[in-house]
């Protein structure tokens, strides 16, 4: 299946909802050791889109140590655009609620869509997500569900009026990779005017690389950088890993093959006369 | 439900609603909206501002929080941002 892109319509720059982005790295703000290190970890990514959840509150004075100021102040600073997320919900209701909640405590109508179906795996629940998704593009949302690679699934979130979509690599938080590069050339190939996000699972700069040579418009990940030995030099690695993976498929890869093509011109064996 | 736990200062004739909260049941005059909810649940103004609400699992913006009322058995849950994925 060819991938490269059609000459003529690179462009380093990309758009949600209209709006334009120049970086491709979308970071998650959970799991870091510290504001400090999250805050520096923002801007060693160059993230011009950075994730937020909601929780409840027991309604009583608290702190979480600044986390969330560090994350809106950041924001401000490098003009990036926060994304809440719907994490927890089990029920297109209970998401559609959260979401309209996002929307007025943060001032943004983006929205990450998720709507769990298995605890195990963490895997989305495709019926509750469709239904969520509909709801909230009526709503005025853009919405940006996390889904899996399957195919009929992101066809009926178009279908909805999704114009992003953020199929997963590999389940949230597991650090494999992609699982399925087959199913996400797929849904480049059958959706060449959707936004496509690869969402979860990446655990290596490398696995971010490989997303973006299959013509992925960008990445988000959290545990990748939070989790790893030095979050801010991950961040970095990450934002170069990205940024290389993109020029790859901008430039276009080479076909492959099942066997050996000489490179070098000797024309034969160097001292065999035929 | 178990005994409220948060009492404001009601006479002994006033009737009364028991709501259900993170901080277990509460109980409030009757009649009393969602924006009265929170001025006794949230002390401080601001803090009240960074909270979104919803009553039975339904949003209640900002806008609706004076005109909500609250009924016997609501269950009120407030929600605020945090880091996320």
């Amino acid at each position: 299946m060819n991938t490269t892109p059609p000459a003529g319509t690179l462009d380093s720059t990309w758009q949600i909802g209209g709006t334009t982005l120049h970086s491709r790295f979308l970071l998650g703000t959970a799991q870091y050791p510290s504001p400090q290190v999250l805050r520096e970890a923002i801007e060693a990514s160059g993230s011009q889109v950075l994730t937020l959840g909601l929780k409840r509150t027991l309604g009583v004075t608290g702190s979480d140590n600044g986390f969330v100021e560090i994350i809106q102040q950041a924001a401000r600073e490098h003009g990036a655009h926060l994304l809440p997320n719907t994490a927890g919900c089990r029920s297109a209701r209970e998401a559609v609620t959260l979401a309209h909640m996002a929307r007025e405590l943060l001032g943004t109508h983006w929205i990450k869509l998720e709507v769990v179906g298995d605890e195990q795996t963490l895997q989305p629940d495709p019926w509750e997500l469709v239904e969520a998704a509909r709801q909230l593009v009526n709503d005025g949302f853009e919405v940006l569900p996390y889904c899996t690679d399957d195919l009929v699934t992101c066809l009926r979130l178009v279908d909805a009026g999704c114009q992003v979509l953020m199929p997963w690599g590999a389940p949230i938080g597991s650090g494999l990779g992609l699982l399925n590069p087959w199913a996400l050339r797929t849904l480049r190939a059958r959706l060449p005017h959707t936004t496509l996000i690869v969402d979860a699972g990446l655990g290596a700069p490398s696995h971010a690389t490989a997303a973006m040579e299959l013509g992925m418009d960008a990445v988000l990940l959290n545990s990748a950088v939070s989790q790893s030995g030095h979050p801010v030099r991950m961040a970095k690695a990450f934002r170069h890993a990205i940024e290389g993976g993109r020029a790859g498929f901008e430039a276009g890869l080479m076909p492959s093959c099942e066997v050996a093509v000489a490179t070098t011109p000797v024309g034969g064996q160097p001292f065999v006369l035929i | 439900m178990s005994e409220p736990v948060i009492t404001p200062e009601t006479t002994p004739s006033e009737p009364t609603i028991t709501i259900r909260t993170d901080r277990g049941p509460v109980q409030l005059p009757a009649g009393c909206t969602v924006a009265d909810a929170l001025a006794l649940l949230v002390c401080e103004t601001d803090r009240a501002s960074s909270m979104a609400t919803a009553v039975n699992g339904e949003f209640v913006s900002r806008h609706e929080r004076s005109e909500r009322r609250l009924q016997d058995g609501d269950a009120l849950l407030l929600f605020g941002a945090i880091t996320g994925g």
